[in-house]
């Protein structure tokens, strides 16, 4: 006989600081909208551990059967073994609890815990957590540029937007690079708008027709619109967030954070508008060089 | 033996020569022979004359051209005298050593078909330079000589004047060589003739004779503007290349292939123009002959020996019956083959290989079919992933859902899905596609597809197809697939129609008709399909229980193909009933007809459409490309049996701007169907006239009088305008251009005018024209506002540059509606005169007074223009120069990715002096006699600099202007930038459809701009500027019923016109009047206008 299916969970990483703590309405927002559990882990020194408990009860308080793990080693280490158990489905941790490091803007533990694990990860700023008077993420802002290979690596963001059963707002910001948009096969920001009413429809519908094409299937039931904005494309995701409200930015994380690599990931850090949802890229894409052939 | 045995051949020493001898052996298409060789008369060896095997070889449908230097009047009777009465005339005749060429007609009369005309300039220049050289050779050598003038082409410098000129002829020659070159050495002149005729040619430069042509007979040196090349060049282009005769199969015989006194052979000139043609030189030849060309020797006798050799070559000269090798080959599998063939010439082709679903959509769009009722994507037979397949119906709109806020262009059910395996496995496998192909061949108009697949049981097979929307007959569209299996194997192969869209309605009882959704036409669609294979003992059999999908079953066997075919028969209609029945009737004819022939009387109606429509151009393969796809797609997109439809946006090649048809028809589309295609631009304009209701009723809804056009028209002439848009930075934006933008009843009554002006097509003008003229000049006579200044004003308007709304006095609208008014009283002058009987129920019926014409003639007179008399320059709108100045030339807009709308913000921008496309140009381009030279390029400057070409009707207007003030540099710029939008999808967004008034302005910036065409009340005119890489362009237009070819030769400067027609016509060259006979060519050269600058930058 199958052991019973366990319940996704999501695993709200704490420190016991009142900055760490801004995250756990998020993570129950969140866990809420996938159906999901939360766990805590609570990672203090071995002398604090106590008073970092009580520290952390209050939040506790305000949501019933959280389950809490207390976590006195290596606090990154911790969170990765706990993240890597198979029912964590999402992992959630303030960017930092104290000291930040220079680039990006992330504490040692974030920042180790980004470099090591392939889950998907809600990374909360404690300054700006985002605006969530109902705790509920009906829209996630998703920049694209174009590309297929990014269109492709969006899968997990789409999936993860139908089972927050979330509508996406998908940012293209046009690099101001002349030849940022020159990559094969890649759509690019209409150079020329005839008539408005007509262009930005169209275009916008062909975007997501690549989207379609390289997702093999855009789900009905994620409602897309789509935005285009000009300039430095990290800048341009940060002030679109903070202009329209977003309560949740999704990044596709395809490489790792050291300097020369992931730029505008590392640079929205820097500056996060508000939550950010850390979704790894698909291992590979597929072959684009011949038509898939769609039965009946 | 193919030669004189009696003469004999030396062995052949290159391989030019060997192929020479073996051509020899084969009976030519075209025989070229100087006939200064042997007289046309004479001689006669046994029973044959060189006029009889020449009337022998014509016979058989073989092309004889006899080359002479004398002038026509010397051989005019020796042909016509000899030849008999022929059906066929296949004799040409040139003469005057490269100035002429004659044809023999039937009734064996001579009849000019090409001349070079020499303009005043150049007859002075050719004396000056003539007389140049006799004074340098009389006083610096002191030689007596004389000048010549006794041909318009050329002037000759007697040598030797003591030497009569019959003296003249093979025997004395190197004696008169002999006797000039010690003349020459005496006076001064060492290097000879060869010094005296560069001395010539570089003073016939110093005249301005670029081109001029110098060569010697010894006893002269000739200064002229023709030889024996421009013979060559004039068969080449308008018999071999007009017949697709190769050049492999002309055979040339000359005497003077190799060079004379020095200078290169007079015959020689033939080779560079007729490349792969055997030569054959039977003269002395004593300095030898180049390596192409086999020498026989022999004079006359020879080449009597080689025509009569010609003349056994083909049987049907000979006398005997010619057998139809063609009748060895199966039918079905001649024209099956044929059609499935890809065309060779890149020049005619465009090719996709493999598969990106990324930029499928663009595929889909540049390789679209259409005949200007049905227009179909070119997406992949079998259904796939990322595939768009549309089949769009010219004139059927529909609303597509509640949230529709205007009629759209709809689809008809896809027809086209095919999918092929070995019918084991009903459901669950896919087909590996191992390679595959797309070819669009834009002389036929076809789609062809090749591919190679798997099945899931492994079996291969390669499928050919090819598919064309019917120009012939626009009901139908057809489907041809052969299938190949590689290995023996049960294969199944099934087709299917799709589901129709949410917006057209199912006809009741299930047949396949539906009625347009809140829309006012049906459509019905027929389909059948059959597959012929070749394997007898296993005939094909249908199956139908699938699901909806067609299919066959058959036992393929590897090497024998099968042949799917199947017909789609459309027809739009007023109502369901109407629709059907069309259908039905087009599929009767397609079953009457058969494939072969659809195919055939489409690949027909194309060669017709090309004839009347290419632009060739010689030196620039980009430009040609350009050229032919934009010209492809014009002929696609255009229905001249269709009154009811125009032209959307993106034609019929996608769902962009919903179908609806904007000024971009009348102004970027029409000239091209005014000019080559008039039926279609007929058709286009009564579409205007039955919408002129809609315009009525719009200008009453905004209170004015007359006919104000809907910005955004579909079937009904309503405005379909959306009132907004929800913008991308996802604000919504209110949409002004249907209650503003009024410059598009200026714009109709433009193409009206222009329409008129080119066919004088009076039964138009009585029923349709002059209506839409009066009533759209009515209209800006009520728009226009009497200010406090004594002028009139038309004010909160949008011109071309959208960047700028609600503006007052755009200089575009205002000088259009002047313009338009004063066409309006024309029309009624017009109507008067020629038809007295038929104005006054005109008139009457549109409600005009003669106070109301007075009232008309008082606006033009006193409308506002924005010309600044001091300075030349037109503020584009009042206000405009009071803008902030923003400089596109700043790195930071220069390499912009984005539109200046969005780098700036709307704000800024309708507060910045950038302008979105060509306004004050557009103007300049349309009315160009506004300006005079000096205000036509300050004017272009001040704007061109401006203009941030938000649109993809921009850079080809000003690639016309850029050429008229003569900066090609910038004019090729622009044309590329202008070829690019579709060809490179430089605006991102083909996917959309093509942008096919960008096509159309590439077609005026060609003809208009570099071909310098300029329709004028008194005829054409011509005023080529072509640009750099161009050497040569070739065109044709229409005219008045006739129909002027053009070729022009931008490296010598020349044009040559022909005309084809009954009546007489005459055309302006660089000023210069050329009266042109039907059937006849010119050559004459052109002058460039000063300040012509090739190499030219900013703006």
């Amino acid at each position: 006989m199958d052991a019973p299916a366990r319940l996704p969970k999501v695993l709200v990483a704490v420190d016991g600081s009142p900055l760490s703590l801004v995250e756990l309405p998020l993570a129950r927002a969140i866990a809420g909208q996938l159906d999901a559990s939360v766990e805590v882990i609570h990672v203090a020194r071995p002398e604090n551990a106590d008073v970092g408990a009580l520290s952390i009860r209050p939040a506790l308080q305000q949501g019933d059967g959280l389950e809490v793990r207390l976590a006195t080693t290596d606090p990154a280490a911790s969170i990765l073994e706990a993240a890597a158990e198979s029912t964590v489905a999402l992992l959630a941790l303030a960017t930092h609890g104290g000291v930040v490091g220079s680039d990006p803007h992330l504490g040692a533990v974030a920042r180790t815990i980004l470099a090591a694990t392939r889950r998907t990860v809600l990374l909360i700023p404690p300054e700006h957590p985002g605006t969530i008077a109902d705790l509920q993420f009906d829209r996630l802002l998703v920049p694209f540029d174009g590309s297929p290979a990014t269109a492709a690596a969006l899968a997990p963001a789409i999936q993860l937007a139908s089972r927050l059963h979330a509508g996406i707002d998908l940012l293209y910001v046009a690099s101001q690079e002349p030849n940022a948009q020159e990559e094969t096969g890649r759509i690019g920001a209409p150079r020329y708008v005839d008539q408005p009413h007509h262009e930005w429809p169209g275009w916008a519908a062909e975007i997501m027709a690549h989207l379609d094409a390289a997702l093999a299937g855009l789900p009905e039931e994620v409602r897309t619109r789509v935005y285009l904005a000009r300039g430095d494309v990290a800048a341009e995701i940060v002030r679109f967030a903070t202009e329209t409200h977003a309560k949740a930015l999704v990044l596709v994380r395809r490489s790792h954070l050291e300097s020369g690599r992931a730029n505008v990931l590392r640079e929205v850090l820097n500056h996060p508008p508000c939550a950010v949802l850390l979704v790894p890229g698909p291992p590979g894409l597929g072959g684009l060089g011949t038509p898939r052939v769609r039965r009946g | 033996m193919v030669y004189n045995s009696s003469v004999g051949a030396p062995a052949p020493r290159h391989q030019g020569q060997l192929l020479t001898l073996l051509s020899l052996a084969r009976p030519a298409r075209v025989v070229l022979f100087d006939c200064d060789i042997a007289p046309i008369g004479g001689p006669v060896v046994g029973q044959d004359s060189v006029t009889y095997l020449c009337s022998r070889l014509e016979a058989a449908g073989v092309w004889v051209i006899a080359l002479t230097c004398k002038e026509s009047s010397e051989i005019e009777h020796q042909f016509s005298a000899r030849l008999p009465k022929r059906q066929h005339p296949h004799v040409l005749i040139c003469a005057s050593n490269g100035s002429e060429v004659w044809e023999v007609n039937a009734r064996g009369n001579h009849s000019l078909r090409w001349r070079r005309l020499a303009t005043e300039t150049e007859r002075t220049a050719l004396t000056n330079a003539a007389e140049a050289l006799r004074a340098d050779l009389a006083g610096r050598g002191g030689l007596d000589v004389r000048v010549l003038d006794d041909h318009p082409n050329r002037r000759r410098i007697d040598l030797l004047p003591r030497w009569r000129r019959h003296d003249l002829d093979n025997s004395t020659t190197g004696s008169m060589q002999e006797e000039v070159e010690d003349c020459l050495r005496q006076g001064g002149f060492l290097g000879g003739l060869p010094e005296v005729a560069a001395l010539a040619q570089r003073l016939a430069v110093e005249q301005g004779l670029r081109g001029a042509r110098v060569s010697s007979d010894v006893k002269h040196i000739e200064i002229g503007l023709s030889d024996k090349r421009d013979s060559a060049a004039w068969v080449r282009r308008w018999l071999l290349d007009a017949r697709d005769i190769p050049t492999a199969e002309v055979l040339v015989v000359g005497a003077e292939f190799g060079p004379i006194a020095g200078l290169v052979g007079s015959d020689d000139h033939l080779r560079p123009s007729l490349p792969n043609a055997a030569f054959v030189s039977v003269g002395p030849e004593p300095n030898g002959v180049p390596e192409d060309v086999l020498h026989l020797g022999g004079g006359a006798p020879q080449l009597l020996g080689l025509l009569r050799d010609q003349v056994r070559l083909h049987p049907s000269a000979a006398g005997q019956g010619q057998a139809d090798h063609k009748r060895s080959i199966d039918p079905q599998e001649h024209w099956v083959e044929r059609a499935l063939a890809l065309p060779e010439d890149p020049r005619w082709r465009f090719v996709v290989r493999g598969y990106r679903p990324a930029s499928e959509h663009d595929v889909e769009t540049r390789l679209a079919i259409g005949n200007g009722a049905l227009g179909v994507r070119a997406s992949l037979d079998q259904p796939a992933e990322g595939s768009r397949p549309r089949t769009f119906v010219a004139g059927l709109f529909a609303q597509q859902g509640a949230g529709s806020m205007v009629p759209e262009l709809v689809s008809a059910p896809d027809w086209l899905p095919i999918r092929i395996d070995s019918g084991r496995r009903r459901s669950g496998g896919s087909n590996e596609i191992t390679a595959h192909t797309r070819m669009l061949d834009l002389r036929r108009g076809v789609l062809l597809s090749e591919w190679k697949q798997r099945d899931a049981d492994g079996l291969g097979t390669l499928v050919r197809s090819v598919r064309f929307a019917s120009l012939a007959d626009r009901a139908l569209a057809v489907q041809v697939a052969r299938l190949e299996a590689d290995r023996a194997a049960r294969l199944r192969i099934e087709a299917a129609v799709g589901v129709a869209s949410q917006a057209l309605v199912p006809s009741p009882g299930g047949r396949p008709t539906w009625r347009a959704r809140r829309g006012m036409r049906s459509v019905s669609m027929r389909i059948e399909g059959q597959i012929d294979a070749s394997v007898l003992a296993a005939r094909p059999r249908p199956n139908n229980n699938n699901n909806g999908w067609h299919g066959w079953v058959w036992q393929a066997e590897p090497g024998e193909p099968a042949t799917l075919v199947r017909v789609l028969a459309l027809a739009r209609a007023e109502d369901d009933q109407a629709a059907e029945r069309g259908a039905q009737a087009a599929l009767q004819r397609a079953r009457r007809h058969g494939p072969r022939r659809l195919i055939e009387e489409h690949e027909r109606a194309w060669a017709e459409r090309w004839s009347a429509s290419d632009v060739e151009v010689v030196g620039d393969d980009y430009a040609q490309r350009a050229l032919r796809f934009a010209i492809y797609h014009l002929i696609s997109t255009a229905n001249p049996d269709d009154e009811k439809v125009s032209v959307g946006a993106r034609a019929l090649t996608g769902e962009g701007y919903l179908g609806h048809v904007f000024w971009d028809t009348d102004i970027f589309l029409l000239p091209f169907y005014t000019f080559t295609w008039p039926r279609a631009a007929r058709a286009m304009l009564m579409y205007r006239y039955h919408t002129l209701d809609g315009a009525r009723a719009k200008a009453d809804r905004l209170g004015y009088r007359g006919a104000l056009y809907a910005w955004e028209s579909t079937d009904t002439g309503e405005e379909t305008t959306p009132p907004y848009v929800l913008g991308a930075d996802g604000r919504v934006i209110p949409v002004l251009c249907g209650v503003q933008e009024h410059h598009i009843s200026a714009d109709v009554a433009y193409a009206v005018w222009q329409y008129w002006e080119a066919t004088q097509d009076e039964p138009f003008l009585m029923e349709a024209g002059a209506e839409i003229v009066l009533e759209t000049a009515r209209f800006w006579a009520s728009r226009a506002q009497l200010g406090d200044d004594g002028a009139y004003h038309i004010r909160e308007v949008i011109g071309p540059d959208e960047y700028h709304e609600g503006v007052d006095d755009n200089a575009y609208t205002n000088m259009m509606a002047r313009w338009n008014i004063e066409r309006g009283l024309e029309v009624v002058l017009l109507m008067q005169e020629r038809h007295p009987g038929r104005w006054p129920a005109l008139a009457e019926r549109l409600d005009l007074s003669a106070k109301e014409l007075g009232d008309w003639a008082a606006v033009a007179s006193l409308m506002v223009t924005g010309l600044d008399p001091r300075s030349g320059l037109i503020e584009q709108f009042a206000g405009y120069f009071d803008l902030e100045h923003v400089d596109l030339a700043d790195p930071q807009y220069a390499n912009r990715t984005v539109p200046m709308e969005v780098m700036l913000g709307p704000e800024r921008t309708r507060r910045s002096n950038v302008i979105k496309q060509a306004d004050v140009v557009m103007l300049q381009v349309l009315l160009p006699s506004l300006f005079d030279a000096s205000a036509h390029e300050r004017n272009f400057r001040l704007y061109a600099e401006r203009c941030g070409h938000g649109s993809s009707l921009s850079p080809a207007m000003h690639a016309v202007q850029a050429a008229r003030v003569g900066n090609l540099m910038l004019a090729q710029r622009y044309f590329n930038q202008a070829a690019a939008v579709d060809l490179e999808d430089s605006m991102g967004n083909s996917s959309q459809g093509v942008h096919i008034a960008a096509l159309g302005g590439l077609w005026q910036a060609a003809i208009l701009g570099f071909a310098g065409m300029s329709p004028r009340p008194d005829g054409l005119s011509f005023q080529p500027r072509l640009p750099s890489g161009w050497k040569r362009m070739g065109f044709a237009v229409q005219w008045r019923g006739r129909t002027v070819r053009v070729e022009i030769d931008g490296e010598g400067h020349l044009l040559t016109a022909s005309l084809e027609g009954s009546e007489p016509l005459s055309i302006h060259v660089s000023g210069l009047q050329v009266h042109l006979d039907p059937a006849t060519s010119f050559t004459c050269s052109y002058e460039e206008p000063t300040g012509i600058d090739r190499d030219g930058g900013a703006p």
